[in-house]
């Protein structure tokens, strides 16, 4: 792991550092024991098991939305498009319309 | 005269009244969008009466952002697609005030979600327009305009930068 960054709110995995912070959240029994029984599984205890899984969720969301890793599928459909581009339909052109009569972009 | 204005969201703007009906969408305009322009994550935009007076009510906004989009081969691909990651730029959230709806705000909002897209790519390179849709039901709705989905269950959807080309100018000023 990289140690010079300690909290750039964008970097991968747990940021370093004291846990200085409280996020306040319940859990329902059900959900606390299973956190509490995975951990355990592990050999961590309950808190870094909690920071883990939350940081690795948080680098997904973050990560989906800069960046969409395509699968073969996807790409192929990704590409037909490009090779050949849809016309803009009817209801396109008539937004257009509507908001070249009625909009302003002041910035 | 107009009778709205786009405007990059700021203080002026009653962003804490807003109410699409979308939780997400709302708590993102009041507690994120702010934060991400300053931090030049995203940058969001509002739709407001042309003549309103601050703070002013929120018909509707989107955010566009930059986005790259990667695939280790592109099966049947254009010999111009460069093999590699391509940049597109994102219509990450967009949404209506439930207080305005009927009145063309969201044609409105895509419209000019789709000019600022092309001018960004005129400038700056990129492949298109990706939007991410809220549900099933928002896919509809971008799929009325012309967006494709490139997997059956993506909520994700794109239309080339070739699509964004035609339809009658937005004012700028």
């Amino acid at each position: 792991m990289n140690t010079k960054s300690k909290t750039a709110p964008g970097r991968r995995g747990r940021p370093e550092g004291a846990p200085t912070k409280r996020i306040n959240t319940r859990f329902p029994a059900g959900l606390a024991e299973k956190i509490e029984y995975a951990a355990a599984l592990r050999g961590v205890a309950v808190a870094a098991f909690i920071h883990d899984a939350a940081a690795e969720r948080a680098d997904r969301v973050i990560e989906a939305d800069s960046h969409w890793q395509l699968t073969r599928d996807e790409a192929a459909h990704f590409a037909a498009l490009i090779a050949k581009p849809p016309k803009p339909n009817q209801t396109m052109l008539d937004a257009a319309k509507l908001a070249a009569r009625h909009v302003v972009i002041r910035s | 005269m107009s009778s709205y204005a786009l405007e990059i969201l700021a203080d002026c703007h009653a962003r804490a009244e807003f109410a699409s009906g979308l939780d997400s969408v709302d708590r993102y305009l009041r507690e994120t969008a702010r934060s991400h322009l300053e931090k030049g994550v995203s940058v969001t935009r509002v739709l407001v009466a042309a003549n309103a007076p601050p703070p002013k009510t929120v018909l509707g906004y989107f955010t566009l952002a930059n986005i790259t989009v990667e695939a280790r081969e592109w099966p049947g691909a254009p010999k111009a697609l460069p093999r590699q990651t391509v940049s597109a730029v994102l219509l990450g959230r967009l949404a209506v005030a439930k207080s305005a709806h009927g009145r063309g705000i969201g044609s409105m909002l895509v419209a000019t979600a789709r000019q600022l897209a092309r001018e960004t790519i005129a400038r700056t390179g990129g492949v298109g327009l990706v939007v991410d849709a809220a549900n099933e039901e928002v896919i509809g709705f971008y799929a009325g305009y012309g967006f494709r989905r490139v997997a059956p269950e993506s909520l994700r959807m794109f239309l080339p930068a070739a699509s964004l080309e035609t339809g009658m100018e937005i004012a700028q000023g």
